[in-house]
């Protein structure tokens, strides 16, 4: 094993002051473009292990029908945000059928990122984000396509993830659904036996409330399949606490105190503060913070405070 | 005449043609070096020189990576993030030929994903994931409880009736069922292991 990389390879002694015939795109948008995806890599890194879903929060966005249902899902928010933020795009579902959608990426930065490559799909960066969030992430198997690419010389990017139905049934079905198929009437209401029946029929394992073949073999299948659901807090819990908290009181100052308890709430945030002086403020910065009705406020009692 | 240009230059660990049989991976000569992405070529720093694999000759870029090969990774360099390029180049035995070979790309995993991502595309690799291996297990698994409708089966894995067919290919050559879908005694071994 050597440690020692020998000089410049060949083509970077023979090449210099050469000019640059790429088909569109330069030595330099190359070098700075394979930076750019490795920033993109960076962030899936770093932020994807994070975002573990638990199968309770999977089960919800499962059970939406409809693509306007699918887009209010606290999951797919969290998602089209995850992607977003790790500089994989805009992303969007723009169609939906049981255990298949459909996400677009318009003006996708990704594409951007291949400027001597065109009309092909370049897009492995987020179809590998995609098959990694849903098997990974969600526990979901699935099948990840880019169906349609900018640098192909379409108008967006777009990617289909199909389902593995075993899986999706996994986690999709609870105790009371399994009660359902094996001709058990679970200890629910009748509007809430309804829509599971809905369910269970949209993604085939019910016939006209009759077990149908599908059903039946996966209940065969599953029979003897022992799964452990693990419970947890979605990864999203404590940013919806924090924009509750927000919508609840009208003004900074009586949000900041009570979003502050929250987040010292968290155990696994639960740092020890640095000095104990700051120890013994911080009830008493909360308790402040409750009673004041605006950030100006707040400000001048602790400057009072401190002055004091 | 098109000009070699630079894209990328990394720091990797890497075997130049590893001995691959079938997902087995028997070499263990890791090197520690620098790898240039370039246009045309890969450019492999070994010992005080350079050896490159021409991204013409690439036939393929990111197959699954089994848990074998990512333990081995770790156990000699401490990684488990690899990357597999299969590639032709000239054969030592008949001249004019050309013949198979492997080289696996270790390291950060950021740093691998971005060479996949980059070289995917460069090498006409489709954008198209799917886990092969475990249609494999849950074929087998489906199989055991009896389930042998082909188009069940199908429904069930999502995946197409080639992959299937490839998988179902798969087990038998490994002896865990016969041609008409009935597992061995190896195959329910197997199963059992699996639960």
């Amino acid at each position: 094993m050597s440690d020692t990389p020998p000089g410049l390879p060949p083509f970077m002694q023979d090449s210099a002051g050469g000019p640059p015939d790429l088909s569109g795109g330069s030595f330099a948008q190359s070098m700075g473009a394979f930076g750019t995806l490795l920033k993109v890599q960076q962030n899936i890194s770093e932020r994807f292990p994070k975002s573990k879903v638990p199968w309770n929060e999977t089960r919800k966005f499962l059970k939406c029908f409809t693509i306007d249902a699918i887009r209010s899902n606290s999951l797919h928010k969290f998602h089209m945000k995850l992607f977003n933020e790790s500089g994989l795009g805009s992303m969007q579902l723009i169609s939906y059928a049981p255990m298949n959608y459909i996400f677009a990426v318009p003006n996708n930065p990704i594409c951007n990122c291949y400027p001597a490559l065109n009309n092909q799909k370049v897009c492995v960066a987020t179809t590998d984000a995609l098959h990694r969030f849903f098997t990974e992430e969600l526990e979901l198997e699935c099948a990840v396509e880019e169906t349609e690419c900018i640098k192909n010389g379409d108008p967006v990017c777009k990617f289909r993830v199909a389902l593995q139905p075993i899986s999706a049934y996994q986690i999709m079905l609870d105790e009371q659904d399994k009660m359902i198929l094996s001709g058990v009437r679970p200890p629910v209401d009748q509007n809430e036996l309804i829509e599971r029946v809905k369910a269970l029929t949209v993604y085939k394992l019910l016939d006209n409330g009759k077990l149908s073949e599908i059903g039946n073999a996966y209940m065969q299948f599953a029979g003897n399949m022992k799964v452990q659901e693990k419970i947890f807090d979605p990864p999203w819990k404590k940013e919806e606490e924090i924009a509750a908290v927000a919508s609840k009181h009208s003004t900074f100052g009586s949000a900041f105190g009570e979003m502050a308890q929250k987040i010292q709430d968290t155990p696994a945030e639960k740092a020890p503060p640095a000095t104990s002086p700051a120890k013994k403020e911080n009830p008493k910065l909360q308790e402040e913070a409750k009673k004041t009705d605006s950030f100006a406020e707040l400000m001048a009692k602790m400057k009072k405070n401190q002055e004091a | 005449m098109v000009q070699e240009q630079g894209i990328a230059k990394v720091d990797l660990t890497y075997i130049f043609k590893a001995v691959m049989m079938g997902n087995s991976l028997y070499s263990d000569n890791w090197e520690k070096g620098v790898l240039y992405l370039t246009n045309l070529n890969l450019w492999f720093s070994e010992g005080g020189g350079w050896v490159t694999i021409p991204l013409k000759n690439i036939t393929m870029v990111g197959r699954e990576v089994t848990d074998s090969i990512r333990m081995k990774a770790q156990k000699a360099i401490g990684t488990t993030h690899v990357l597999i390029i299969d590639y032709q180049q000239p054969s030592n035995v008949v001249q004019g030929a050309s013949a198979s070979a492997v080289a696996l790309l270790a390291g950060n995993e950021a740093v691998v994903s971005t060479l996949k991502a980059y070289l995917q595309p460069m090498c006409g690799t489709p954008p198209k994931k799917q886990s092969l291996s475990d249609i494999d297990k849950k074929l087998l698994y489906m199989l055991y409880t009896g389930v042998n409708d082909m188009q069940k089966l199908a429904f069930f894995t999502g995946a197409d009736t080639q992959t299937l067919a490839d998988s179902f290919k798969n087990l038998r050559d490994q002896n865990l069922c016969d041609n008409s879908g009935t597992l061995t005694e190896q195959g329910k071994k197997q199963v059992q292991e699996l639960m």
